[in-house]
């Protein structure tokens, strides 16, 4: 199926997407019993008070016009204003959504060269000790509670040894790096301030390790079952046989096209590693969204939560597109399918 | 081998910037929990934003500081003199010349009216403290003339408030949509203190430098950095490690478990923040004083105090807590007796009945306490079901009255028994805002609202004394302690004064560090 | 559903059944990821029945003591023996991830399996519902479900249950097509057989060992969803002993009592484990490509 075709179908249900994710958001978030207003004004304020914050946070008015309106804000790209900060929304979103992906990625990237090779290993030597290993390790990963390792990660690293630092994205006293994307590394990269970077990647390494440890079980596993299907596959045994070394048919011929299927995996790792997030920001005081949401919806602040549901699906969807487009572009044979 | 000796290199270059790196000697590092949400100060009512808020404004009236300990008592800090009108409704404040907004424009009347005006027209939380109806004029460039609809003697105490800083009336220049600069001033500061805001990097750090115009001494501290550090025990590591100065809102296991590590200090002061529980005198069962005064014999309070407190709290007796002037110190400590409570349970026909205990975890010593509470009222026959929600719901529970017991802590807005007798007990106040124990009573009525229009202050003592001896009689509240407030910092720290009507709010400018 | 049932039990009786039960022997990891799930069973199944100790009872004089003889795990912070709510708390624990799963798995084939039999505009309707309850970030969604049904462990359980049903979704449908295609439901299909029958004769039986996979995998992650949603207050309640709230309010401790921690923190890892080694064991061995082997 072209391409073409493809996108515009999948833009389309982007569309569909962000509508029906911000009604049911916007229905469960005003089924919460409370008042933001009433916890805006602080529970001393007089019952006329509140009545008035309401009345100008349009809180009085039916349900269905509040979400006319924020429809209506939305389409012309208008995320609404915070009750909680009072600031637009997607200020606060561009402050805090930087961080998160900064450290999702890191995560990503790091669970990927750890969890490849360990995957790699499990397929080629199946059922072998190092097989067992790889799988007991996958298994420990998946297993571990992230914000009990991330705890732990913080106590022996930090407060015994103190080899890495314990919380935010830089050392007090180290500026930010001029704010392109948001995320440290890439922009102090960028704009050749080094030390900057360096301090950058030291605080990312033990949120990052917390986080992308749960992962490398995840890939492993699906590295290991899309490996097996290409070692068991006519080619690999063609190019054994005409001479070529095992470790050349392994990682030349039959890791990329093992690759490719595990792509769309990412697409679904992103949505994980963001719920994960949450937890290993509160432990090393990542300044990402995942505080701020949590905060949100305690503080019933209904257009942060939904402001940050609609972004984050739109780059869920948007990520799967992606990763469906380029996988598509890679093999021709799957058709677009559901 | 190449490979090896690039990351050797890395690894060196890294442990070089080493991780204990203690804060410089011009710079305060403080840790605390949770991001300011806005530092406006006509919107906030959390000292959280206050950190930041209130040292960055002046406000008309401030605390006094005595042989170092703060007081309830306040004198001039914008204001140079003031007089009260015989009938207590005209206000008249003459302001000192010299102080400066950060812009370096002057701090005048016109200033004053206009950050009333902004507050009352915001209609936000702090407004709240402030007579509707409220009106300011400025009469000369230094005198401001506030008119109140009805006398209300705590005024002068409520301009203590960080609601009542004076904010430069420039801030309209940034003003969209008719917020009167609301969005401006949730992450910018435009008052005449003596630090301002200088960078707010959301959900990570906070950089306050000197005012260059303002109107006292120059601070000896050329920075203040706030670091947000969720985690209490993460907190606690950095003020160990030196990364911190301060380290927030340490659980008492923290604190107690800081004592004797070197470099670190702990100061505990008596607060005014108190906890206790409230009874639904609205219905059944504890619409009966004697039901309510047999859950207040059962309930362990020293146990609670030294279990779970670790000894950081006192016991409270009446509504008004130590430290408060109008405390009295004559009424008796409430008698742990659970064989008596047993025996009036039982005479109620309360024996084996279930009630319900509200509450959330807002305060993690919450959850601790109805536990408590759970096992001592199962001692003296009576079940109780603990329903905890999510603290918006929470509230709504309350001010519905939607329970039989419920648990609550209170700490003062500004500095008069007000903040406790007329707001727990005046029957206008039932729910949420104050009474919340639904308590009525219209001896007790009439005693808290003459003391709170009465000027002579020995004259409203003793109303308010009389009306605690009732409220007390009649059971309406479990007084359960007042905390100990612990702040931990490095011991090279000088210059902190706590307050207890400024906990978490600093006086940057009277603090400086030693090498 | 019976017919699936009796189907599935009679892989016991089955001569297969023997031969893959010498393949789990020879699989170090599944054998150690059954027994891990025997001690689970025994300690956490068996062992609270035997225990004299109170779970909930609190003396808040012995607060916080070490691990001892009388506390084989130590006490916490109100002075409730951490041993016997880590016992206690796995009933929870388990039971609502045996639940969540049960529930979750069952709807989400029926609904998977019916959305591939019909196909057409069926079947993308569901698909789509699916894609968009899978493209809210399924924090959010728990959070606020649990928020809007009040914070308690049934509630967060129905959240999570919501949350996981579109995985199995998608999961039964993507297997049924296969099974569509082959060339016994068409006969089916001509002899005028059902839907319902299909469902039940056919496809059920046939996808459900990739489900019964899934489901046991699923079932380590689900202790860890709810043990999440407990660390941010809106599981269990108190004075319910749950592995997760344990961690969470233990990690307040964890520079000093280390104990109140980590042993609720390794009961969790343990069963979790248990479960994955064993799914991931069984997906292996009923893996069709068994030639791979070298």
């Amino acid at each position: 199926m072209n391409i073409l075709v493809v996108l515009r179908r999948r833009l389309m249900f982007l569309v569909l997407v962000i509508f029906g994710v911000s009604l049911i958001t916007f229905t469960i978030s005003h089924m919460i019993p409370g008042d933001p207003a009433r916890l805006l004004a602080g529970d001393r304020a007089s019952d006329e008070l509140v009545a008035q914050m309401r009345e100008n946070l349009g809180l009085d008015q039916p349900l269905y016009v509040q979400y006319g309106r924020y429809i209506a804000g939305l389409v012309q790209g208008d995320l609404g204003t915070s009750i909680r900060t009072g600031r637009p929304v997607l200020e606060d979103i561009v402050a805090y959504f930087p961080a998160t992906l900064e450290l999702v990625i890191v995560a990503l990237i790091f669970s990927i060269l750890v969890g490849v090779p360990l995957g790699v290993a499990s397929a080629v030597w199946r059922n072998g000790i190092i097989d067992q290993l790889a799988r007991t390790f996958a298994a420990i990963g998946i297993s571990t509670p992230a914000f009990w390792l991330g705890l732990l990660l913080l106590v022996a690293f930090y407060g015994r040894l103190g080899w890495f630092p314990g919380s935010g994205r830089l050392d007090a006293g180290i500026a930010p790096p001029p704010t392109i994307t948001g995320m440290y590394v890439f922009d102090s990269l960028v704009t050749g301030q080094f030390k900057t970077m360096i301090n950058a990647i030291w605080h990312l390494v033990l949120p990052a390790l917390c986080l992308g440890f749960v992962h490398v079980g995840v890939i492993a596993r699906q590295i290991r079952s899309a490996m097996l299907d290409q070692l068991s596959e006519d080619y690999v045994r063609t190019a054994r046989a005409s001479g070529l070394s095992k470790a050349r048919v392994i990682l030349i011929h039959a890791l990329p096209n093992a690759a490719i299927p595990s792509v769309t995996v990412l697409g679904l790792a992103f949505g994980d590693l963001l719920y994960g997030a949450v937890l290993t920001e509160t432990i090393f005081a990542w300044p990402g969204m995942g505080a701020y949401v949590v905060n949100s919806i305690q503080a019933l602040d209904f257009p942060a939560v939904m402001g940050f549901t609609v972004i984050v699906s739109m780059a869920y969807v948007l990520v799967n597109l992606a990763v469906d487009l380029a996988y598509i572009a890679l093999d021709p044979r799957i058709k677009e399918v559901g | 081998m190449k490979h090896l000796t690039l990351t050797t290199c890395i690894t060196a270059a890294m442990l070089a910037t080493s991780a204990y790196a203690a804060t410089p000697a011009d710079t305060l590092v403080i840790g605390k929990a949770a991001d300011p949400q806005t530092i406006d100060p006509g919107v906030t009512i959390d000292n959280n934003d206050f950190t930041i808020a209130y040292p960055a404004y002046q406000r008309l009236v401030a605390y006094d500081v005595k042989d170092g300990k703060g007081q309830t008592t306040v004198s001039g800090q914008l204001a140079e003199s003031w007089t009260v009108s015989p009938d207590g409704k005209v206000w008249e404040f003459k302001l000192k010349p010299g102080n400066v907004f950060s812009d370096g424009s002057p701090v005048d009347a016109e200033a004053v009216r206009f950050s009333f005006e902004r507050l009352m027209t915001l209609a936000q939380g702090p407004s709240e403290a402030f007579p509707a109806g409220l009106a300011v004029e400025a009469v000369d460039p230094m005198t401001v003339r506030f008119t109140l609809p009805d006398p209300f003697t705590p005024f002068l105490y409520t301009l203590a408030n960080g609601g009542a800083a004076i904010v430069n009336p420039k801030v309209m220049e940034h003003e969209k949509d008719g917020d009167l600069g609301r969005g401006w001033l949730s992450a910018n500061t435009a008052g005449s203190g003596a630090y301002m805001l200088a960078n707010w990097e959301k959900g990570q750090s906070i950089k306050l430098v000197p005012n260059p115009h303002y109107g006292g001494e120059a601070p000896a501290l050329a920075s203040v950095e706030v670091r947000i550090v969720p985690d209490a025990s993460a907190r606690r590591l950095a003020l160990e490690a030196g990364d911190l100065d301060i380290a927030e809102s340490l659980p008492v296991d923290q604190t107690a478990a800081l004592e004797g590590v070197n470099g670190v200090e702990v100061q505990t002061n008596p607060s005014l923040l108190v906890t206790y529980l409230y009874m639904n005198n609205a219905k059944s069962p504890f619409d009966s004083v004697e039901a309510r005064k047999a859950l207040i014999a059962a309930v362990d309070k020293d146990a609670i105090i030294e279990g779970i407190m670790m000894g950081q709290a006192k016991p409270l007796n009446g509504p008004i807590p130590e430290g408060m002037w109008g405390y009295d110190a004559s009424i008796p400590a409430s008698e742990y007796d659970p064989a008596a409570a047993k025996a009036a349970f039982a005479d109620l026909g309360l024996s084996g009945k279930t009630v319900t205990f509200a509450l959330s975890e807002q305060d993690a010593a919450w959850p601790m306490i109805a536990l408590a509470v759970q096992a001592n009222l199962a001692a003296a026959g009576v079940n109780v079901k603990l329903e905890s929600s999510a603290n918006a719901s929470y509230r709504d529970r309350l001010g519905a009255g939607d329970f039989d017991i419920a648990i609550g802590n209170w700490s003062p807005d500004f500095a008069d028994p007000y903040m406790f007798m007329n707001y727990w007990f005046d029957s206008t106040k039932k729910g949420l805002s104050g009474n919340r124990s639904f308590y009525s009573n219209p001896k007790v009525d009439e005693l808290v609202r003459t003391a709170a229009t009465t000027t002579e202050q020995p004259e409203r003592e003793a109303l308010y004394q009389e009306a605690q001896k009732i409220v007390v009689d009649e059971a309406a509240y479990n007084y359960l302690f007042q905390r100990s407030s612990q702040l931990a910092m490095r011991d090279n720290v000088k210059g902190y004064v706590f307050n207890p009507m400024l906990e978490n709010i600093y006086d940057f400018a009277a603090m400086s560090k030693t090498q | 559903m019976m017919a699936a049932m009796s189907q599935y039990l009679t892989v016991f009786k089955n001569p297969a059944f023997g031969r893959t039960w010498a393949r789990v022997r020879q699989s170090p990891v599944t054998v150690t990821g059954l027994v891990m799930l025997v001690v689970v069973v025994i300690l956490v199944g068996l062992l609270p029945f035997f225990l004299g100790t109170d779970p909930n009872a609190i003396n808040l004089r012995a607060r916080l003591s070490t691990p001892s003889w009388q506390h084989p795990f130590g006490t916490d912070e109100v002075g409730r023996d951490i041993f016997s709510r880590v016992m206690h708390g796995g009933r929870i624990s388990i039971g609502v991830a045996l639940f969540v799963v049960a529930v979750s798995a069952t709807i989400g084939t029926l609904i998977g399996g019916l959305s591939g039999i019909f196909g057409g505009k069926v079947d993308t309707l569901i698909m789509r519902l699916m894609d968009i309850v899978l493209a809210v970030p399924s924090l959010v969604l728990t959070m606020a479900l649990a928020a809007a049904l009040g914070p308690s462990l049934w509630n967060a359980m129905v959240a999570i249950t919501l949350v996981r049903i579109p995985t199995y979704v998608r999961l039964a449908r993507g297997q049924t097509l296969v099974v569509r295609e082959a060339g016994y439901i068409m006969a089916s299909r001509v002899f005028g057989a059902r839907s319902g029958q299909l469902l039940g004769l056919h496809v059920v039986p046939n996808i459900m060992s990739p489900i019964l996979v899934q489901a046991t995998l699923d079932i380590g992650a689900v202790i860890l969803m709810v043990a999440g949603l407990s660390f941010i207050g809106l599981g269990a309640q108190p004075p319910a002993a749950e592995w997760g709230a344990m961690v969470s309010a233990g990690r307040g401790y964890i520079l000093n009592q280390w104990w109140y921690s980590a042993f609720p923190g390794v009961a969790i890892l343990f069963t979790s484990i248990a479960f994955n080694l064993l799914g991931d064991g069984i997906r292996d061995l009923t893996d069709p490509r068994q030639k791979g082997r070298s």
